[in-house]
């Protein structure tokens, strides 16, 4: 018997094949200006922009013929402004190494984008598309090295070493030899459980659980299995927190020292990976309002704990106790980093550097949607419109780049002094010392059936490669060291 | 930005109303947005903003057609009663809109029940629970 899931995936696919063309945008601005309230303000605003631009014309180009008549004879007659912003047609492309067309992909499945997560073994692993199938990329041909059928709606890899590939479906893990694709296990779940992360310990393979639900909340649970046959070692269930919302947060959750620190919507839980007992737990307040992704930052015995609700935490890794905690803007919450007594993060409204000790803010940098890392010696960040390298400890504008990205990934370093800025809607490879752009990739793209910009997801660097998974199915190579 | 969206919106409208339907919906939610003080682009979130317009509109076109009638098989799938999918689509198009939804966006296009709530404009829970009862409901419409 077909699988429910599968079910409706063949009822959408007969529903989406009498699906129309998307109404043009004129015609809805049509509906507007001819709408018996009038004209809309935002036609309005375009026609006012209209006459504004007429006016501007009519004005500057008064203003040369009397700046061209009273000039001196030999002086310029005009300069034309430097442009603020980085035209990207302009800018070269890498080279590319290979390129791989569709990988996973079929027809306009948009969620279920190739994901690229590790590189073991001089292969490449791509997971997702509606084919359900996890393919291994030969890393420096991008020939394809071995393609496993999983099915149950493959939506991603939880987890890749030497030994061992762990797929995603609904309800199912699948574990695969990462040379061969050859099927080691199989954890047949039940259609409801979401496996959400997965991590590996001396103890075994941690996979991290939303559970089914019949109406009430249930709260997570832990599986840790044998890595060796998928069998049950301990199940640990994340209750015992009176909290409506325990849903897990992708990306939240880490392995540290023997410790697996599992992070819901509603709680964080410290557990020890060889037993699964629950040394701690942290209980967060209101009900999340958004569910970003917000990893947790480790170091110096101190937990950084994010949440996108609006709070950030500093926690003892001991005992959980609070360090401190505030109230931060709700949107992209993100810790950066740490330097030396110096915390990073980033907010809605901006990003900020703190005492990691005490929470005592030493400055803050407006930049809405940012996302930042340190590279070497310098902080930098990726926001709306921007590229700026700060200098960390104080947050002084050391660089910054105009552009037209508006969706920012990340910042990542290509070598040391070379970085690529990352936004779905491309890349810009920028001399991390200077400030110099110097090549872009997936720019010329245009928006077609999928969302937001031609880059899926920030790529995956390795000696200074760079392999990018375009929202279109495919996967590339490039060398990102051009100098 | 709407270029970004639109076959989206359009594809989300065709599992909830039909294809007939579908691009009245989106140019009707896509119209009122645009009524709003910055229209698109003073959207904090448009794409969470113009999916929920678009769940909140077929649901209100569901309303008035009333929720036993669903939407007609025959305008979406041609019916051999020998097919197994005339049942399955009619069974899937009886679901509520956000069951509906909540299925399309997880099942079809491969959101987490996290990144569904997200767009939805509920909790994770919630879908779970929209995608459990679509399960139960499927499941009694097709008499298993």
């Amino acid at each position: 018997m077909n699988s429910p899931e599968s079910r409706f995936r063949e009822a959408y696919q007969i529903l989406l094949q009498e699906a129309p063309t998307p109404p043009s945008f004129d015609p809805i601005v049509a509906r507007l200006v001819v709408s018996p309230k009038g004209r809309h303000p935002w036609v309005r605003r375009r026609a006012a922009a209209g006459a504004l631009f007429i006016l501007l014309v009519v004005a500057t180009m008064v203003l040369l013929l009397t700046t061209t008549t009273t000039l001196p004879s030999g002086a310029p007659t005009s300069t034309t402004p430097s442009a603020d912003t980085v035209d990207v047609s302009v800018l070269p492309t890498p080279p590319e190494l290979w390129s791989a067309e569709g990988v996973g992909i079929t027809g306009t499945n948009i969620g279920n984008l190739p994901r690229v997560v590790l590189k073991e073994g001089g292969l490449v692993y791509v997971a997702g598309g509606s084919q359900q199938t996890v393919t291994a990329l030969d890393g420096t041909t991008g020939e394809t090295s071995w393609s496993r059928s999983i099915g149950g709606g493959v939506v991603g890899l939880l987890y890749a070493d030497d030994d061992l590939v762990l797929a995603r479906g609904y309800g199912l893990v699948q574990a695969l030899h990462p040379l061969t694709g050859e099927s080691l296990w199989r954890l047949e779940l039940g259609g409801e459980y979401w496996p959400i992360e997965a991590f590996r310990s001396s103890a075994g393979v941690h996979l991290l659980l939303d559970r089914p639900t019949d109406g009430d909340v249930e709260p997570p649970e832990v599986l840790t299995v044998d890595p060796m046959d998928g069998s049950e070692l301990w199940t640990t269930v994340l209750d015992g927190v009176d909290h409506p919302d325990l849903d897990l947060q992708p990306e939240g959750s880490a392995l540290y020292d023997d410790q697996l620190l599992v992070k819901s919507t509603g709680a964080l839980h410290a557990l020890d990976a060889d037993s699964g007992e629950v040394n701690w737990h942290l209980r967060f307040g209101a009900i999340p309002e958004s569910y970003g992704r917000a990893p947790l930052l480790i170091a110096d015995n101190l937990v950084v704990v994010p949440d996108p609700n609006g709070e950030l935490a500093v926690v003892d890794l001991a005992d959980g106790q609070d360090v401190w905690r505030r109230s931060v803007a709700e949107g992209k919450v993100a810790a950066v980093g740490i330097l030396g007594d110096l915390l990073i993060y980033t907010d809605g409204q901006g990003i900020h550097g703190a005492a990691i000790s005490t929470g005592e803010m030493r400055w803050s940098e407006p930049t809405s949607r940012a996302s930042a890392s340190l590279i070497e010696d310098l902080l930098v960040v990726v926001g709306q419109g921007s590229v700026k390298a700060l200098e960390p400890s104080s947050g002084a504008l050391i660089w910054q780049i105009d552009t037209e990205f508006d969706l920012a990934l990340a910042a990542m370093a290509i070598h040391p002094d070379l970085i690529a800025a990352v936004a779905e809607e491309g890349i810009l490879a920028v001399t991390l010392s200077t400030g110099r752009v110097e090549w872009s990739i997936g720019t010329e793209e245009q928006p077609s059936q999928l969302i937001g910009g031609p880059i899926a997801e920030a790529p995956l660097i390795e000696d200074g490669v760079l392999i990018v998974a375009f929202s279109d199915g495919r996967v590339a190579a490039y060398v990102g060291d051009t100098g | 930005m709407y270029q970004q969206v639109c076959f989206e919106l359009t594809r989300l409208a065709t599992a909830l109303v039909g294809g007939s339907e579908a691009e009245d919906v989106v140019a009707t939610v896509v119209a009122r947005a645009l009524q709003r003080p910055g229209g698109l682009a003073g959207l904090e979130e448009p794409r969470p903003y113009l999916i929920k317009a678009v769940i909140n509109e077929s649901r209100s076109r569901f309303r008035v057609r009333g929720r036993r009638e669903g939407l007609e098989v025959q305008a979406v799938f041609d019916p051999d009663p020998q097919d197994h999918r005339h049942d399955l689509i009619e069974a899937v198009l009886r679901l509520p809109p956000r069951q509906r939804a909540a299925t399309f966006l997880v099942y079809w296009e491969g959101h987490t029940a996290v990144s569904a709530a997200h767009l939805m404009g509920c909790r994770p829970a919630t879908v779970r629970r929209y995608l459990h009862l679509a399960h139960r409901k499927l499941g009694e419409m097709l008499d298993e």
